[in-house]
């Protein structure tokens, strides 16, 4: 071309060549002096623009330049004519009808044979259809990214009508039928944003007719498009309602409308609205291809997510999503002012225009909230990343909403925000059914928190070492709260004046690292001990209490919380546990709980262990004392038998063999034996009750009475007795002690006795869960000052010529009624008798009356 | 009943560490009816060489009736009871079993031991005469001795 040129305008009759050649060739072409005067243009460049030579020639080409691409076009053709460099460029061509098309524009030098620029040479490629399918491939890229990215697909089809602006079109909107079959105006776009109020004017006032062959409604049913690529002043005259209607459409300028289903899986529920008006573009086959495919791809974006996004929510969105006051959809520009209407932000918060515009948008944000809000808003801005906040936004009543807000940048062609699209949802619906489901889970917490309270307190009635309830404690925490990962239980030590390790349950502590026992302020739990405050650490690596820091994080422990365990102020323990994720502040409280079950519970086991560990060491106290007082007499008796055989001898062989001296000698010896003898029998028979008892057994009572009588037949005869027996129950008793007992008291009955013969009544009566004997006599009786002392051991009343008696007779009585679980004691008149009672347990039976048989 | 009506006193062992007990045995054997030789063990140990004729005891006689006091040093009277009646030789020789209380009369009955009467020393000498006596009764109209071999 280069050289076929050269040499034909270097021909003499080249000139002429030329011209034939450049009015045949399909492009537009021109050429130029080589100081970058246009000389000629070819025919078709005067059809195509629709202008003459007179107005192009010199610097006229710009004017069919639009406006635009004029500064790019002159710089690179002053470059060109300096340096001799090909001269390139795209830009749009005004048609004579005001059309713009993209053309490549060319041009190259021509030179002599000198290598001198005689002359530029251009042409001018219509390269309208290629740029616009390489502009729709790389709009449909975007539109799938954008479509493909995680927003909620109400924001996605906002988005998308800015992407169509202005692209493929000057204004955009979507238009989305509900469930209930109501057609609403979801978003809109346009070229010139102060006009996006007319068109939501417009479809305020004048709605779609249903029935216009045109309309959205016939899109929206049929699933086929619409195309008025013309849009002549006198159908608008036609299709206007009124006056008012008519001015509203002219305002907007419509110059061509194109109107596509928004189909997904054989369903049409919406329409995609695109309307020229200022560029004048007229809609072509071509552009309505294009506009299906984008809503194609954008209707399936959004059956997707109705499909397999959570169905229920996105049926509710899509619900609120079309009900303008649970959603709002707004434009804000790179600066974060707005200046674009968004009707659905002025439903949804009460505000006005006025109110909403620039920054006035942040005034209906809670003022608790517009600061985070305003920093998150710059932090995306500047990192022009797609932002999510929570915010609470003022209703028109007065009320907050809470509501989800999220945001994503729109970019020029290179890279520069062009606008923030976003969407406001509120979500306070979903709020109260998260709150309500967190109550639930909270109300389910609280009842597993209970049940481990309980488990806790079962634990720690057991009768077991408190190390062993506190190691079981640790087991069930970890059973019954996942989230701990090692519990451990120390007990304060009032010994070693230190925490004590007494339960770790969950991960295994390597022995090598786990001390057994913490100083006040050593470590985790030596901090929580020596503050007796709760402690809460979510990264204790970092914590310079932390211990063994190698271990935890090879077993990925983060988080701690440490609970005093105090009774009444005072400490008692630490309960300590490590979890592998952040634990919040409730678990602080749930510690809080369990923990104060756990210290209750340790301080009353280690009370109780105390109190019978005292009554341990009472009851080896008093063993012992029994086996001394038994050892001691029975191994007095030895001597003593000694001592009284040999004084007897002496008495039997020489009695009155003496002197008189001697015999009286010998008779205190004997005496003082005899004495010493009974006492060490009676005071063997005391010890003998609590050392040699038998088991109980059902015994028949009135039997054992029987048995008693046998025993004091000597002294019933002696004494002229009247014995008068009641009926007598079975009771739980060691026989031997109660035929003892019996003949004890009886025993005293006569013993005791006054001028008349001794009547005695023994009888039983039942009280609840006992009976009550009574052993009643007719005797001197006893002043009630005495009632205590005559059951003390060794305690006599009398002198020992008037009632014989070692004085532990009653003694021995009391102790074997309260070795039986019983009471004993007496109502006495003196000189009138005694009435002995005791009450022993009765042997649990359905019928209350003890047989006698 | 006549004094004395065998030519042969009896032989008695009595196992009793107490010399006191020992003498106090005698005496009360004096009052008694019946003649008898008394050989005296010291502990459990010599009570059964006595009876096995072993050692320095090889001429001791074979005893008619054995007087066990329980309380021994070395082998306690219960040892020398259960020794005393798995030994075929011996078993037939009565065994009256002194004891000091009530309570060990339980605990010896307990053990089923097999020994013929169980007499609780009394401290009264009157009473541990008349129980010397009761021996003399027994062995007078109770007892068939076994033929000593």
């Amino acid at each position: 071309m280069h050289t076929l040129l050269s040499k034909t305008l270097s021909h003499p009759d080249g000139e002429s060549t030329f011209r034939q050649l450049a009015e045949a060739i399909p492009q537009l072409v021109w050429t130029a002096r080589p100081d970058g005067f246009h000389d000629y243009f070819n025919q078709r460049w005067y059809d195509y623009t629709g202008s003459n030579f007179d107005v192009t020639q010199g610097d006229g080409w710009r004017l069919p330049f639009h406006p635009e691409d004029v500064p790019e076009a002159q710089t690179r053709w002053q470059h060109s004519l300096r340096t001799g460099d090909t001269y390139e460029v795209e830009y749009r061509c005004r048609r004579h009808d005001g059309v713009y098309r993209w053309f490549l524009g060319r041009a190259q030098p021509v030179r002599d044979a000198d290598g001198r620029i005689v002359k530029w040479f251009g042409t001018c490629t219509d390269i309208d259809e290629q740029k616009r399918v390489t502009d729709s491939l790389r709009f449909l890229t975007q539109a799938d990214a954008l479509l493909a990215s995680s927003l909620d697909y109400e924001t996605t089809l906002a988005a998308l009508t800015r992407l169509a602006v202005p692209q493929l079109a000057d204004w955009c909107s979507i238009d989305i039928q509900g469930e209930d079959g109501v057609v609403r105006l979801l978003a809109v776009a346009h070229v010139d944003p102060s006009k996006v109020k007319w068109a939501h004017e417009l479809r305020k006032r004048y709605p779609p007719d249903p029935k216009d062959p045109h309309g959205l409604h016939e899109v929206i049913r049929t699933g086929r498009s619409s195309v008025l690529p013309d849009i002549s002043d006198s159908l608008l005259v036609a299709s206007c309602r009124d006056k008012e209607h008519l001015r509203i459409a002219r305002e907007l300028g419509l110059r061509s409308a194109l109107t596509v289903p928004l189909t997904a899986r054989g369903r049409t529920f919406g329409a995609l609205a695109l309307v020229t008006a200022e560029s004048g573009r007229r809609f072509t086959p071509t552009d309505v291809v294009f506009a299906e495919q984008l809503a194609s791809r954008a209707a399936l974006a959004v059956d997707n997510a109705r499909l397999y996004g959570n169905a229920l929510r996105a049926e509710e969105r899509f619900r609120s999503l079309v009900s303008a006051s649970a959603q709002a959809v707004w434009v804000r520009r790179p600066d974060g002012l707005v200046e674009e209407d968004s009707p659905s932000w002025r439903a949804f918060t009460g505000q006005s225009y006025e109110d909403y515009r620039g920054h006035g948008w942040l005034s209906a944000i809670h003022p608790e909230d517009q600061e985070r809000v305003r920093r998150g808003w710059e932090a995306a801005r500047a990192l022009k990343q797609p932002y999510e906040v929570e915010m609470r936004v003022r209703l028109p009543d007065g009320r907050y909403a809470v509501t989800l807000c999220r945001a994503v940048p729109l970019f020029n062609a290179d890279g520069t925000p062009r606008e923030w699209i976003g969407t406001t949802t509120d979500i306070t619906a979903q709020r109260h059914a998260e709150e309500s489901s967190r109550r639930l889970e909270s109300e389910q917490r609280a009842r597993q928190l209970e049940s481990l309270r309980i488990k806790v307190s079962e634990v720690l009635s057991r009768e077991e070492a408190p190390s062993r309830l506190l190691q079981d404690c640790a087991g069930a925490m970890v059973r019954s709260l996942p989230a701990l990962a090692l519990v451990q239980v120390w007990g304060w030590s009032r010994e070693f004046r230190a925490l004590v390790l007494e339960g770790t349950a969950g991960l295994t502590v390597p022995s090598s690292i786990q001390p057994t026992r913490l100083e006040l302020g050593e470590g985790f739990a030596g901090t929580v001990g020596q503050t007796r405050q709760p402690l809460l650490v979510n990264d204790v690596l970092q914590h310079p209490g932390a211990r063994a820091r190698e271990w935890m994080r090879a077993q990925g422990l983060v988080s701690f919380v440490g609970t005093p365990l105090l009774v009444s102020g005072q400490l008692v323990g630490v309960l300590s546990v490590f979890g592998r994720s952040p634990l919040e502040e409730e678990a602080l409280a749930t510690l809080a709980t369990v923990a104060d079950a756990v210290a209750q519970g340790l301080e009353r086991r280690r009370a109780e262990l105390a109190l019978q560990e005292h009554a341990r060491e009472l009851a080896r106290s008093n063993e012992e004392l029994q086996q001394f007082a038994y050892v001691a007499s029975h191994d007095l008796q030895e001597p003593l038998r000694m001592v009284a055989s040999y004084t007897q001898l002496l008495a039997r062989r020489y009695q009155g063999k003496l002197d008189s001296d001697a015999d009286e000698f010998i008779a205190y010896a004997v005496d003082g034996v005899n004495r010493m003898q009974r006492l060490i029998q009676d005071l063997l028979a005391y010890s003998r009750v609590g050392t040699r008892g038998h088991e109980f057994k059902p015994i028949d009572s009135g039997r054992a009475l029987e048995k008693s009588l046998a025993n004091l037949k000597a002294l019933v005869d002696e004494s002229e007795a009247t014995l008068v027996q009641g009926k007598l129950p079975m009771v739980m008793a060691d026989e031997t002690q109660l035929i003892q007992l019996f003949q004890n008291l009886v025993g005293n009955a006569l013993k005791f006795r006054g001028k008349t013969p001794p009547r005695v009544l023994v009888e039983a009566e039942r009280e609840g869960n006992e009976w009550r004997f009574t052993v009643e006599d007719n005797g001197i009786g006893i002043e009630p000052q005495y009632y205590e002392r005559i059951f003390v051991i060794f305690q006599r009343l009398h002198g020992k010529e008037e009632y014989p008696g070692t004085g532990i007779g009653l003694a021995i009585c009391k102790k074997i009624v309260e070795r039986h679980g019983g009471r004993i004691g007496l109502d006495s008149q003196p000189g009138q008798g005694t009435t002995f009672w005791f009450t022993l347990p009765a042997i649990p039976t359905p019928s209350p009356q003890g047989a006698t048989s | 009943m006549s004094d004395d009506t065998r030519g042969r006193p009896i032989e008695i062992l009595l196992v009793e560490d107490n010399p006191g007990d020992v003498r106090l045995t005698i005496e009360a054997l004096k009052e008694g009816k019946v003649r008898n030789r008394l050989s005296v063990a010291r502990d459990g140990v010599e009570a059964l060489a006595f009876l096995r004729r072993e050692g320095p005891h090889a001429e001791a006689s074979r005893p008619d009736l054995i007087l066990l006091d329980l309380n021994l040093p070395k082998k306690d009277g219960r040892e020398v009871l259960a020794e005393i009646k798995e030994d075929s030789s011996l078993r037939r020789i009565p065994v009256v079993v002194l004891t000091t209380s009530k309570a060990e009369e339980d605990i010896l009955r307990t053990y089923d031991l097999h020994a013929n009467c169980y007499i609780t020393k009394p401290v009264d000498l009157d009473q541990f005469i008349s129980v010397v006596r009761s021996i003399d009764d027994f062995w007078l109209s109770v007892v068939r001795l076994p033929s000593a071999e």
